[in-house]
């Protein structure tokens, strides 16, 4: 299925490669669906037959459970399945075809366990030819999530009789039956050395082959937990289309719909809102309807609602916004969809979503869900669901802490550091100090996020807020050094990440990011130590052992440098850097015929760069190799003809 | 890591040489979603942002992408097999120009039936036999031979014709040259005499053409022929669906059952626990004692599992909210057994937390104790001490937050597995570890099952384990290890189910254990640069995708592995299965429940 990774070792392509198959599921991309169900024949003991066609039982659903029972009690096995398709769950009834005998033995134990699970129980046939015997064990529980039958069925072929029935009831010896009768049910009770006879039933059951409607696409969900929003601004429907928040109001309810002006099933939406405003009004209902008309569109859009005399607010939806909104239904919904037009998401007066409806939604049902605002939580839970039933477990937490997750990772990282905010220092949605934790660990992801993406200053903030919630995470103590790094206050950073070493001094990155720090501010004998320091810990990193070669070729160490970045080729022969940066230092060095094979070695891996080709060009001019040097110029001409030019020139002031 | 690269890019500036960027950037990313059936959506709502980190995977776990060259030729491959399938659905209209286009000119096979020698089995109204191979060749050659060869092979059907193959393997060297496919035919309908299916296994192989988009079908070496008749006057197969004369009597049916759980899940708050991919058990036990079976359904959270109770006429009534049974939580399995030897069934819900409850007659339950236990699968209930008491077992799968199998073939940062021990009155202790069943329990374990399979006496136990190696706990007086490993039965695969039988009836207990057959995950599997120079890897991961196993107990203390010998092996991506004598004729038959997800989408992976 995916990359497997290093024993112990998270690695991220593997998380990232289950991350994509379980999105791709929730979104609705098959993983060996529409399998039809096997069923093997035993032909003699040692082989098997496919017969899931001939026996009918071959149903193309994503079965699970599956149990064993003689429902209509005809002598004959009959299985119940469940699976995931509609019907959830199938009884195929055995059509007894087979014209052969059998036994059902219902055991009852005494002195060991009564339900007499673990009893090993032999049927021998009245002059039995062959080999075969007949020995079941009774299970409680077997196959996938499911307990077959306590009723003990034996298929006996051809058997005109039955000889004896031997148990081995559990923690017992054995107890021999005799007169047990054939194609009978009977019960067998510890001790009793009897069978006793149960009366037969008669039941007639059609057969038929049911068939599940077709969703519909459209529907509502009430959210167990609500979940509080983060900034939300839609575009005034004015001519500054300025973009404003959301504005909520203690003990009144916003429908955020939105609609476009061509979507039929929206108008008609807006016109029964509009229709029935006093009741919405009443029921403290505010609609703010949002269109996601593009800018063509708008003066159709702006039409419509004046023809309809909209009174309630309205405006655009931002694509901001909207991805807001998608990333609500995402952390709703198991499935994930595209949001449908139309679609509406009504909100708490202190902005918490409530309940996403997709599709048109009534009036009636707004009215009633408005209501669902001031349920507490155990209320609340019993009011979101279809049907009634009694629950065990806690009432559910809306998880702010996934919620920033996804935001981030839709990558807007300023809304997501300002909803973790609301969150610190200690997660008000509870949790302890395991959601302590994750949220500083989130926090740490975050404050990287921010700072590939420049966003400095509020990737700072995060990183102390990480570290605000434990003191101790190396991570946030290091993101804090990177972060000053980034901002040249390098006294600053390397304190921080001094105090990252202290707290994890296995991390070979924190004294590699030191030794970067000195290097640039030419520190050269301290930052080799530091890269030192770092390859003590992980001697596989070639970009320490590359840049502290950088270092020594600062401080003309030509042949200490050389070799660091040998070293770092080594590790990784693809290093292209590295390979130029030999050939480089060998060249000003004017150790020629080492650096023109460097050289080769970076143009091996990409033959087509022109700063490499140029460079080598040169060398050639150089060790006196102009016929070399000239069909260098003819590869280098069609890729960079400035840099033709240049190594022309070159070629010519040496003739 | 981010912060890694920028860094590095940080110090560049100032060493004498330019270092350019060498990350790539990663192509925009396109994927259809479901929408509803009238529903507009959103402009400019394709999936975007979230997914660019993880974008390459998808490309990566997209068949047609690069470095997948097997799958690429599978797909290829099959638009001819789709010919195929079709000149056997009508096979006596078939004319040797339908394949004109499939087969090279000097197309060969051997005689797809093999070598006929009487029944492999004639008992009951169903005969089955096999072909011996190697068979002979067939006369000719070329698209002529090919289309006499599917003719006799289907013309035994009247109606009803289903074919279908299966690309189980390819072996492919380089694009552009001859390669062989494992194929897999199963094809099935009415017959004169009743109703017929054939499974056949074909070594095949392809050949590229210049000009042409797909390789041409050089020649097939058939390695299976297996046709199965049952006898049936009224062409009927051997079961019928009554689900509906059962259940739709029952409000529930239409309102709950007769839909879907992805049709569920998009109306109902996943912290509820509601999740699409779930698995959900059931139970058949005699709740109310009056000698017919009644059915519990277990459901995701958010709705309420259903006690089905069975009337006189084999009708059945929910009861679930009468009983107390109605539980609204995530259950994901239940038991029903006397846990207190009062004669009547008592009941184990494995919700969060686990609840145990008292028969309290009346066809009333209460709740009697509860166990803190979060992610429990199958549950498997036995009184391994021989105290007189039921005790039960729980599997449990994925720790919270660590839901990722490491490593994949063999991971060992499950959940532990747990045994409570029951005390009495209702009370059930951890005996887990005090018996010696925390050996080797850091497994992703979904279902377990006891049995004494080295017959002194005491119940063993075997756990079937996703991503790795089961367990066989020996029970020596009470205490357990793990001897899974010394008695050859560790089948280190995606194990689901598992279930004992005596599959050759030689009085001793057998194992079946279900896996994981991929198609694409064999293949990709089998692909030479899958795991370049881990030869011990491959291993285990072509081993992951062989399907299911049966092991025969020798009765020493070890087993030996029959599955492939013994045909048991293609029951698909396969969740329970269990042993069952189908047809009354005293033979352990097997009976498996496949599929992983069905969506929309019908590009399966």
């Amino acid at each position: 299925m995916s990359h497997s990774p290093e024993a112990g070792i998270e690695n991220k392509s593997y998380r990232d490669g289950w991350i994509a198959v379980h999105r791709m599921i929730r979104q609705g991309k098959s993983w060996s669906g529409r399998e039809r169900h096997s069923a093997f024949l035993n032909t003699g003991g040692a082989r098997f037959a496919d017969v899931s066609a001939v026996a009918g039982i071959d149903l193309q659903a994503d079965g699970r459970a599956l149990a064993r029972v003689d429902w209509d009690q005809d002598g004959g096995i009959d299985f119940w399945t469940s699976n995931r398709n509609a019907p959830r769950v199938h009884l195929f009834r055995n059509r007894r075809a087979d014209g052969n005998h059998w036994v059902q033995l219902d055991l009852v134990g005494s002195g060991g366990n009564r339900d007499a699970i673990g009893a090993r129980v032999e049927v021998v046939p009245r002059d039995a030819a062959g080999e075969l015997r007949y020995v079941k064990t009774l299970h409680a529980g077997e196959g996938f999530l499911s307990q077959s039958s306590k009723t003990m069925h034996f298929g006996l072929g051809a058997a005109e009789a039955i000889e004896r029935v031997i148990v081995r009831w559990p923690g017992a010896g054995e107890e021999v039956f005799e007169g047990v009768q054939i194609d009978r049910r009977q019960v067998l009770g510890q001790g009793s050395g009897a069978a006793q006879a149960l009366p037969a039933r008669a039941v007639a059951l059609a057969s038929s082959t049911p068939d599940a409607p077709r969703a519909s696409g459209r529907g509502r969900v009430a959210l167990a937990a609500p979940l509080p929003m983060p900034r939300m601004l839609y575009a005034q429907a004015d001519t500054t289309a300025s973009l404003v928040p959301i504005a909520f109001e203690p003990g009144r309810a916003v429908l955020v719909n939105l609609w476009a002006s061509w979507c039929a099933n929206c108008r008609k939406e807006l016109d029964a809102f509009h229709e029935h405003a006093a009741e919405l009004d009443a029921a403290g209902v505010d609609v703010l309807a949002l269109s996601v008309d593009e800018e063509a569109e708008r003066p159709a859009a702006l039409k419509f609602l004046a023809d309809l005399g909209w009174g309630e607010a309205s405006g655009w939806a931002p694509s901001e916004l909207l991805d807001v909104l998608r990333t609500a239904e995402e952390e709703v919904l198991d499935p994930l969809r595209e949001l449908a037009l139309p679609t509406s998401f009504l909100l708490s007066g202190t902005g918490r979503l409530v309940a996403i409806y997709r599709g048109p939604v009534e009036v009636e049902t707004l009215v009633r869900d408005a209501a669902l605002i001031d349920l507490d939580a155990l209320a609340l839970r019993d009011a979101v669901v279809p049907f009634p039933g009694r629950w065990v477990g806690p009432t559910p937490v809306a998880d702010l802490l996934t919620f920033a997750n996804r935001l981030r990772d839709r990558g807007h990282l300023a809304l997501a550091a300002d909803y973790l905010a609301r969150l610190g220092p200690r997660n008000p949605e509870g949790g302890g100090d395991e959601a302590t934790r994750s949220l500083a660990q989130s926090l740490v992801l975050l404050g990287a996020d921010l700072t590939r993406d420049g966003l400095l200053p509020t990737a700072l903030e995060t990183y102390k807020r990480a570290v605000a919630l434990d003191a101790e995470l190396a991570l946030a103590h290091q993101g804090i050094g990177i972060v000053l790094s980034e901002l040249r206050e390098d006294a600053r950073a390397i304190r921080a990440l001094q105090r990252a070493r202290g707290l994890d001094p296995k991390d070979a990155r924190t004294p590699y990011l030191v030794g970067v720090i000195l290097a640039r501010g030419e520190r050269f004998v301290e930052a080799i130590a530091a890269f030192d320091q770092s390859l003590s810990l992980n001697p596989k990193n070639v970009k320490a052992h590359f840049n502290r070669g950088a270092v020594f070729s600062k401080q003309g160490r030509v042949d200490q440098a050389i070799e660091a970045i040998r070293k770092a080729r080594t590790i990784e022969p693809a290093y292209l850097q590295a390979h130029r940066a030999e050939a480089q230092i060998l060249h000003a060095r004017k150790r020629l015929p080492e650096a023109l094979n460097a050289y080769r070695s970076a143009l091996a891996l990409q033959p087509n760069h022109a700063g490499t080709l140029v460079a080598f060009g040169v060398a050639q001019v150089e060790i006196g190799d102009r016929a070399g040097a000239l069909r260098t110029l003819q590869r280098l001409m069609p890729l960079d003809a400035n840099l033709a030019a240049q190594l022309q020139a070159e070629i010519s002031r040496v003739r | 890591m981010q912060v890694l690269r920028r860094s590095a890019l940080t110090l560049s500036f100032l060493l004498p040489w330019g270092c350019s960027g060498d990350d790539g950037t990663q192509p925009p990313q396109t994927e259809s979603g479901e929408s509803g059936q009238d529903l507009a959506v959103v402009p400019g709502q394709k999936e975007r942002i979230a997914l660019n980190k993880i974008a390459y995977k998808y490309d990566y776990l997209d068949p047609e992408q690069d470095g997948w060259n097997t799958e690429v030729l599978a797909a290829k491959v099959k638009e001819h097999l789709h010919r195929i399938e079709e000149a056997l659905h009508n096979p006596h209209e078939i004319e040797a120009s339908d394949l004109a286009a499939v087969a090279t000119g000097d197309f060969t096979c051997t005689n797809l039936t093999g070598k006929l020698s009487g029944a492999d089995y004639d008992a009951g109204g169903i005969v089955v036999v096999r072909g011996a191979f190697p068979s002979g060749p067939l006369e000719g050659t070329g698209a002529a031979v090919l289309a006499a060869a599917v003719v006799e092979f289907a013309d035994q059907y009247t109606e009803e014709v289903q074919a279908h193959f299966r690309v189980v393997r390819i072996d492919a060297p380089e694009l552009g040259a001859d390669f062989t496919t494992d194929l897999r035919l199963e094809l099935s309908g009415r017959t004169a005499s009743g109703r017929g299916q054939q499974t056949a296994e074909w070594s095949c192989t392809w050949r590229p053409v210049v000009g042409e988009d797909l390789p041409r079908l050089a020649a097939i070496v058939p390695t299976l022929h297996e046709s199965v008749i049952a006898k049936s006057e009224t062409g009927e197969p051997l079961f019928e669906d009554c689900t509906e004369a059962v259940l739709a009597g029952d409000e529930s049916y239409a309102a709950q059952l007769l839909r879907s759980q992805r049709d569920s899940a998009t109306e109902l708050d996943k912290e509820l626990g509601m999740a699409f991919r779930g698995n959900f058990g059931l139970a058949v036990g005699d709740v109310n004692g009056d000698r017919r079976d009644d059915l519990y359904v277990c459901m995701e959270g958010g709705l309420p599992n259903r006690l089905y109770v069975q009337q006189e006429d084999g009708t059945a009534r929910d009861v679930a909210a009468e009983a107390g049974l109605d539980y609204l939580d995530r259950s994901r399995s239940v038991l029903f057994v006397d846990l207190d030897d009062d004669g009547d069934q008592d009941c184990v819900v494995s919700t969060y937390p686990v609840t145990i409850h008292e028969n309290v007659g009346e066809g009333r339950f209460e709740r009697r104790a509860e166990a803190p236990l979060a992610n429990v699968y199958s549950m498997a209930s036995a009184d391994f001490d021989q105290d007189g008491d039921l005790d039960l077992y729980l599997c449990r799968y994925n720790a919270h937050g660590t839901d990722l199998p490491l490593p994949y073939h063999d991971a060992n940062n499950g959940l532990d597995n747990v045994l409570l021990r029951n005390e009495g009155s209702w009370k059930f202790a951890d005996a887990t570890q005090a018996i010696g069943l925390d050996d080797n329990n850091e497994r992703f374990s979904f279902a377990a099952s006891w049995v004494d399979y080295d017959d002194d006496g005491d119940l063993d136990l075997y756990v079937a384990n996703d991503y790795g190696r089961n367990n066989l706990y020996k029970n020596t007086r009470g205490t357990f290890h793990d001897a899974a490993a010394e008695a050859g039965a560790e089948d280190i695969s995606a194990g689901m189910s598992v279930c004992w039988g005596d599959a050759n009836a030689d009085g001793r207990s057998d194992l079946y254990v279900s896996n994981m057959f991929s198609p694409a995950g064999n293949r990709i599997a089998f692909q030479r640069n899958f795991r370049e120079g881990d030869d011990a890897d491959l291993a285990s991961f072509q081993r992951h995708a062989r399907g299911n196993s049966l092991f025969v107990n020798q009765g020493d203390g070890t087993f030996v592995d029959t599955s492939v010998d013994a045909g048991v092996t293609m029951a698909r991506w396969a969740w329970g299965s269990i042993f069952s004598d189908l047809n009354n004729d005293g033979l352990e038959d097997l009976y498996a429940v496949n599929g992983f997800i069905t969506n929309e989408d019908t590009g399966d992976l």
